[in-house]
């Protein structure tokens, strides 16, 4: 991430003290910064792939949590301040779902005291923790993916089943927007796509503007339930592929159905660690049954996360 | 003749005008405390069903709040956009230490004012609605203060300018 | 008889009238009498100019007496 960028979009949105520690201890890094992790009372740590470090009172990092920084209150009410923009009331629905995210799709989640009402969150009261997970588009993420889901100038339907930490949210992101651009070696001409990001994770919109680039055909549906967004835009969109992260409950089995049946393709993924494990999952064993997907693709960390461990073609597996 | 003709009428001219300028601020100051009761209405509204950013909904508050009110609200919101990391409350307060001399307020009245500044942009709707009614019932009883000192003030600094001109007049001339 | 000092006279005692009823029906009941006083006196001070040049006429015209 390029440093004026860093200080626009992170450093103007934490704390004035936090900011002059973080701007001279992120350039001494060993890696790219993953994650800023801002504690009340706690060492201040910064994440990079492979390890991580605590900042010291100087500005300078070190291993050791017992010299490290700890913001206190203060910093921290005035980082969710300014990162909410000045305006925390603005923003209820995303601290109920326990993230904000920033301008430039990084997000935010939040640890802190819950108000609860009639046994449900309203609101977080005083924000203790906060997480910023600084996003990295990864174009090109795809390039070797697509020529497997492409066939006679048609994009497959796909399910990405993905572990943990293995890059499947980058893959869904650098896929939505190759296929929105087209890609001409491959026959392929850009498509509609709709995107429901239902956690702000793909797109990371800010006030429903996509942060990262998705394509210049996509439209995104912004914080919607999966089920109900994909029907949603199924109607009112005409999309030609329609891509949603993490799919899983019934209702989302019945939303790519009727996807399916209008004649749209779906990209989506799930949770797993292979097919078996999905196949486990009674919606989602429903929909391979039914031959929702012509394709799946297993991701893992094997050579590093992204790593594509496999790819099914699963109409030769139902017919066969 | 004429010379002492003019003097007296310059003598009683600046008393009266000493006068009538008091009067004025007791005439300024329900006006003033209106346009900020108006002006935080407005606010309450933007936060609680529009869940306006601060720097818009202060800008649409400036608009209600009348000429005083609506410079000191328009520059905060100004103040806010201009980034650089202040939280609503400290544009607000900006705002007004810049117009300090020029508006009717009192302290106590500023004082109120000065309790939403922690408060502004940095809770939940529910809590900053009722921070900000809080306010609002707050300045109407200064308002109702101020209209029962104006009426009984106004008038009298206006007769005791121009009759401790015509007073002096007579005495030194 | 300086009948331009009565004038005077009548004028401050008026003025002072005035803005001691002003000022009473403003509440400033304090003002209102400090006013009065001040007039009084006022007057009494011009009161005390005229008769003082007018016991200076009755010298003059009876002869030092």
């Amino acid at each position: 991430m390029l440093p004026e960028e860093f200080e626009r979009e992170i450093l103007t949105c934490v704390s004035p003290r936090l900011a002059g520690l973080l701007r001279r201890a992120v350039p001494a890094l060993p890696g790219p910064l993953e994650e800023i992790r801002i504690r009340q009372e706690r060492p201040l740590q910064l994440v990079y792939p492979g390890g991580d470090a605590f900042v010291a009172p100087d500005g300078r990092l070190t291993g050791d949590p017992g010299r490290a920084v700890r913001p206190d209150a203060e910093d921290l009410q005035r980082t969710f301040q300014l990162m909410a923009k000045g305006s925390v009331y603005a923003w209820e629905d995303e601290v109920r779902g326990g993230f904000l995210t920033l301008e430039g799709g990084h997000r935010v989640g939040l640890c802190g005291r819950a108000v609860t009402e009639a046994g449900r969150i309203r609101t977080l009261k005083q924000v203790a923790s906060l997480n910023i997970r600084i996003a990295r588009e990864v174009p090109g993420a795809a390039d070797g993916l697509l020529p497997h889901l492409v066939r006679g100038g048609r994009f497959l339907s796909t399910l990405l089943v993905s572990p943990p930490q293995a890059g499947k949210t980058t893959l869904l992101r650098d896929l939505v927007r190759q296929l929105s651009i087209g890609v001409p070696r491959l026959g392929l001409r850009g498509m509609k796509v709709a995107l429901v990001d239902e956690r702000s994770e793909v797109a990371g919109c800010v006030r429903g503007v996509p942060q990262r680039d998705v394509g210049p055909r996509t439209d995104v549906l912004d914080g919607c339930p999966k089920a109900e967004g994909l029907m949603l835009m199924i109607r009112a969109l005409s999309p030609q592929v329609v891509a949603a992260d993490e799919i899983g409950r019934p209702e989302d089995a019945t939303a790519v159905m009727e996807a399916l049946h209008a004649g749209v393709a779906v990209l989506a993924t799930a949770h797993g660690s292979g097919l078996a494990d999905v196949r486990r999952r009674p919606a989602l064993a429903e929909l391979l049954k039914a031959g929702a997907f012509e394709r799946a693709v297993l991701l893992g960390r094997s050579r590093g996360p992204g790593t594509v461990e496999a790819i099914t073609d699963l109409a030769r597996e139902v017919v066969a | 003749m004429t010379l002492k003709l003019i003097g007296a009428a310059l003598t009683v001219l600046a008393t009266a005008w000493i006068g009538f300028q008091v009067a004025a601020r007791y005439g300024r100051r329900p006006a003033e405390l209106r346009g900020f009761q108006n002006g935080l209405s407005v606010l309450v509204t933007e936060v609680e069903y529009g869940a306006t950013p601060m720097p818009d909904a202060l800008r649409s508050a400036a608009r209600a709040a009348g000429p005083v009110a609506g410079a000191i609200l328009a520059d905060a919101a100004r103040r806010l956009a201009e980034g650089a990391g202040i939280t609503p409350g400290e544009a607000v307060s900006a705002a007004l230490e810049e117009r300090r001399g020029s508006t009717c307020l009192t302290p106590a009245d500023e004082e109120i004012l000065a309790a939403l500044f922690p408060v502004l942009g940095a809770s939940d709707r529910q809590d900053q609605v009722r921070h900000l009614r809080l306010a609002i019932d707050r300045l109407a009883a200064a308002e109702a203060e101020a209209a029962d000192e104006r009426r009984r003030y106004e008038r009298m600094y206006r007769y005791v300018g121009v009759l401790s001109g015509l007073a002096l007049v007579l005495i030194l001339i | 008889m300086d009948v331009q000092l009565l004038f005077r006279i009548a004028g401050v005692g008026i003025i002072v009238a005035v803005m001691a009823t002003v000022l009473k029906q403003a509440g400033k009941d304090e003002q209102g009498q400090m006013v009065t006083l001040v007039g009084v006196l006022v007057v009494l001070m011009m009161v005390v100019t005229l008769l003082g040049k007018f016991f200076n006429l009755v010298k003059a015209t009876f002869g030092m007496y």
